[in-house]
């Protein structure tokens, strides 16, 4: 029985599939650029263009090199290609000739109804060639023996003991169906024009051939690892990516990981935009995967206007759903509350860019002289100077945590309050601090200070017992 | 929730036991000669607690038949004994900790009486009273339906003073007798009828509000049907005990906890069930606790539940608590509560710390096994 993972890594870790291509100049107008099915690259690593502007065909060809270098986001690449060459050729796959996209349109352009060859890999190095207007590249042509390839829907073309590759090739095009729904569902950015020309064998070369070129060369982002997996799911388990995976991603994923990299690029377009922005990290982003479409946008906005730690966003998505849990409302109410949307909102200037922790944000709004106020007064106020002084998307992103944590928690929040103000009455110096037990669960709460020598310890005993004939003391204490 | 399928270790030799529950569950057993037919079993469901309520594996108990409450760091103990005769629970609550504590969740019933009850005689010989329960891995009566061992049970604790080892002393008491607590949330106690228990069985339920018990507390039994059958068992002279636990915070709990401590005592004139103070050997309170694990399973499990959102802080022995002054304020008003119907009755705290108990009952029994021995003391006052 052929096992088609193994003949695929064995070939593609011996190069024996690169011995499979053969090196061709290739006019660069041939090259369907429109067609991403194999690629992986995050834009923001391989160009900042997105699919919508990739078509670069329209570039004026009148522009000099220098003026196109210059505003163009591949430009150090293009710059690098016209000075010193392709020093890694692209890898490209000649298009089945008679192929027809399903639900083309007559209207292509015309670029690509001369298509004949789709990218493998080097999306970034063909945007850049065609950025400065080469006219064509050299690059490695992945030949393949279409007699010897699984035609699609031609079960009868497999061995009739064949059960793997003939599961395989079945699980491939059905996959390829449910992409094709979720495309229309726009779901699924990029398009796979000529998916449906190829054999799973050729297409299961090219998805390792184009995730390894990228793995290989640096570190894929997250987003690079869930489109890999989406791209290898169409022909292999969860399983045996897991144990392919040092081969194909340079580090080992264990099943759950590959699992999670599946669900994740299932989700919303806007969400894998918050995880290239780097605005959100994996795990939080998954614990959105249950919601519906206004509540992952309800979401998507305000990651989008904070920056926070991976703990601080889960955290933040947990109290949002627990809130809205306790209180009996949707996530959305919770998130369109007045109070956040003074937080987020746009006519807080963006300005200012400090470094504020939690703590710091948090005592931003308990540090408000009139302790008479309510934690809910004092931290609009804080919020109100903020906004005047302007507050960065770190800040943003405190105050926010700080204020779900009140509403989460009222009563602990509360406590809190109430020691912070006990503790600034009590007016111990500097060097000596006051720690409440964890929550208020334990009785014992920590005094902490420093000494140097035996003349300070003393001095410091004496503080400590003047500490302790203070009233307020006894009522934190308590 | 129903069985729906019975395995039984091969290895079991058929007997009046097996056959009972057998005939009783009306299920052709199928025959496994390894655990883990019945694990896997399990484990291919989509829902394995679910799968796990609906399976009952009749095996044996290859550990010890009686363990000692682990209680929990930092927190007042009652110093309880556990009966280890079976597992899991047909029952579904939604914060039950069994759902995470076996893995995977099967109900087991544990044959071999006979090892249960010398082990029983082990303890009856030792002069000293034991609080032993068989509710801590199971509910206690969920076995009534099948199986004729806590009838047995009851029979056994009655006739413990007859034991050669005991010292009988006037009017039939005892220097220090042992009790059987049965905790259910169940009404199966037909077969608890006739039964002559000299008063060594207390018959417990957990009870809550009927808006938790329609919320979280999945296929037991109302909270009238409860009070109904602790009438009656009282009516057949058993102690009872009540434990409120979990207590759940929610707006407007503490009124609706303040009924169901009306319900146990007014007479039935003011819609009361009228249970007697004296018939009372105990009320245990406890608030909702939970290790932080379950969180997950709750969610997953009962998506509407919102029990696992109150104002929860890690406790001292790492599971998750309310919030103690919240804790504080609604014990207080439970205790005062109960003060006014039954002020003698012995009321005391499951896994709860000094300050919550002074601030609370107004004391706290500090030296170690105190709690333990008051709760005996109750025994003496109550089952003798
Ligand atoms: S009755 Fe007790 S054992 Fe049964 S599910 Fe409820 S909490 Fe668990």
């Amino acid at each position: 029985m052929v096992n088609i993972q193994t003949v695929m890594l064995k070939e593609i870790i011996s190069g024996e599939i690169r011995q499979k291509t053969n090196i061709k100049r290739v006019s660069l107008d041939e090259i369907d650029l429109s067609d991403e099915t194999f690629k992986i690259s995050s834009d923001n690593i391989s160009c900042h263009n997105t699919s919508s502007n990739n078509n670069l065909n329209s570039v004026n060809t009148s522009f000099s090199h220098d003026a196109i270098l210059a505003d163009n986001p591949l430009s150090s690449l293009a710059s690098s290609i016209n000075s010193i060459g392709l020093i890694n050729l692209p890898v490209l796959i000649k298009i089945n000739s008679n192929f027809h996209h399903k639900g083309q349109s007559s209207s292509c352009n015309k670029a690509q109804n001369r298509s004949t060859f789709q990218i493998i890999c080097g999306f970034r190095r063909v945007q850049a060639m065609k950025s400065i207007c080469m006219a064509d590249t050299l690059a490695m042509v992945l030949e393949y023996d279409k007699s010897h390839a699984v035609l699609e829907h031609d079960e009868s073309r497999i061995e009739p003991d064949d059960k793997y590759l003939r599961s395989i090739n079945s699980n491939v095009w059905s996959k390829d169906k449910h992409i094709a729904s979720n495309d229309s569902d726009n779901r699924v950015r990029r398009t796979d024009n000529h998916v449906d020309s190829m054999d799973v064998e050729t297409y299961a070369c090219c998805a390792i051939l184009a995730i390894t070129d990228n793995a290989f060369q640096r570190p894929l982002t997250v987003m690079e690892q869930a489109r890999s997996v989406l791209l290898l799911k169409r022909f292999l388990c969860v399983e045996d990516i897991a144990s392919a995976s040092y081969a194909i991603f340079n580090s080992s994923m264990n099943q759950s990981v590959v699992n999670m990299l599946g669900d994740l690029a299932q989700m919303d377009e806007s969400v894998h935009e918050l995880i290239e922005q780097e605005r959100i990290a994996m795990g939080p982003a998954l614990k959105l995967k249950s919601f519906n479409t206004d509540e992952i946008n309800a979401f998507v906005t305000l990651f989008s206007k904070i920056r926070t730690g991976l703990n601080k966003q889960k955290e933040i998505i947990t109290h949002i759903i627990e809130i809205a849990a306790r209180e009996d409302i949707s996530i959305c109410d919770v998130i369109k509350s007045d109070d956040i949307r003074e937080i987020i909102g746009d006519d807080i200037d963006d300005n200012k860019n400090d470094n504020t922790n939690w703590q710091d944000a948090v005592q931003d709004y308990k540090a408000v002289d009139d302790t008479s106020k309510s934690a809910d007064e004092k931290r609009k106020k804080s919020i109100n100077e903020n906004s005047k002084k302007g507050i960065d998307e770190n800040r943003k992103g405190n105050l926010v945590r700080a204020l779900l944590f009140q509403r989460r928690y009222p009563n602990l929040a509360k406590a809190k309050d109430n020691f912070a103000i006990n503790l600034r009455n009590l007016k111990l110096k500097n060097d000596v601090r006051l720690d409440p037990p964890v929550d208020f669960e334990g009785r014992d709460y920590t005094f902490t200070f420093k000494v140097s020598s035996v003349e300070e310890m003393a001095k410091k005993v004496e503080l400590l017992s003047e500490i302790g004939k203070n009233p307020l003391l006894a009522q934190i204490l308590s | 929730m129903k069985i729906e399928t019975l395995f039984m270790d091969s290895h079991i030799k058929p007997c009046e036991e097996t056959d009972y529950i057998i005939e009783k569950t009306g299920l052709k057993p199928e025959y496994v000669k390894d655990s883990k037919v019945v694990y896997d079993y399990v484990n291919a469901s989509d829902d394995p607690v679910s799968k796990g309520k609906q399976t009952l594996y009749i095996t044996e108990n290859h550990g010890a038949v009686i363990k000692q409450c682990p209680g929990t760091s930092h927190y007042t103990c009652c110093d309880y004994t556990i009966l280890h005769t079976g597992t899991f629970c047909t029952m579904d609550c939604s914060y039950c900790i069994l759902q995470a504590y076996f893995h995977p969740p099967v109900l087991q019933y544990f044959t071999g009486q006979e090892k249960i009850f010398s082990a029983l005689d082990g303890l009856f010989a030792q002069n000293k009273t034991f609080r032993v329960g068989t509710g801590e891995f199971t509910d206690s009566l969920i076995w009534e339906k099948i199986s004729n061992l806590p009838a047995k049970l009851v029979k056994k604790f009655a006739e413990q003073q007859s034991s050669k080892f005991r010292m009988p002393v006037q009017s039939g008491s005892m220097i220090n007798p042992s009790v059987l607590e049965l905790k259910t949330k169940t009404v199966n106690i037909d077969s608890l009828k006739d039964i002559d228990h000299n008063r060594k069985t207390v018959i417990a339920w957990s009870l809550n509000t009927p808006s938790i018990i329609k919320s979280e507390e999945k296929n037991t039994a109302s909270l009238g049907a409860r009070l109904k059958a602790a009438k009656k068992c009282e009516q057949w002279g058993y102690r009872l005990a009540f434990h409120f636990d979990p207590l759940v915070i929610y707006d407007g709990c503490e009124s609706d906890y303040k009924e169901v401590i009306r319900s146990i005592f007014a007479d039935a004139s003011s819609g009361g069930f009228g249970i007697l103070p004296e018939s009372i050997v105990w009320i245990s309170l406890g608030t909702f606790r939970f290790m932080p694990p379950l969180k997950q399973i709750i969610e997953k499990r009962f998506s509407h539940s919102k029990i696992a959102y109150g104002e929860f802080i890690t406790g001292l022995d790492n599971k998750m608590r309310y919030f103690k002054p919240l804790r504080i304020a609604l014990y207080q008003e439970i205790v005062s509560s109960i003060r006014q119907y039954a002020p003698d009755l012995l009321v005391y705290f499951c896994m709860e710390d000094r300050e919550v108990w002074e601030k609370s009952l107004g004391f706290f029994p500090e030296k170690e096994g105190e709690l333990g021995q008051m709760l005996d003391k109750s025994v003496l006052k109550r089952c003798c």
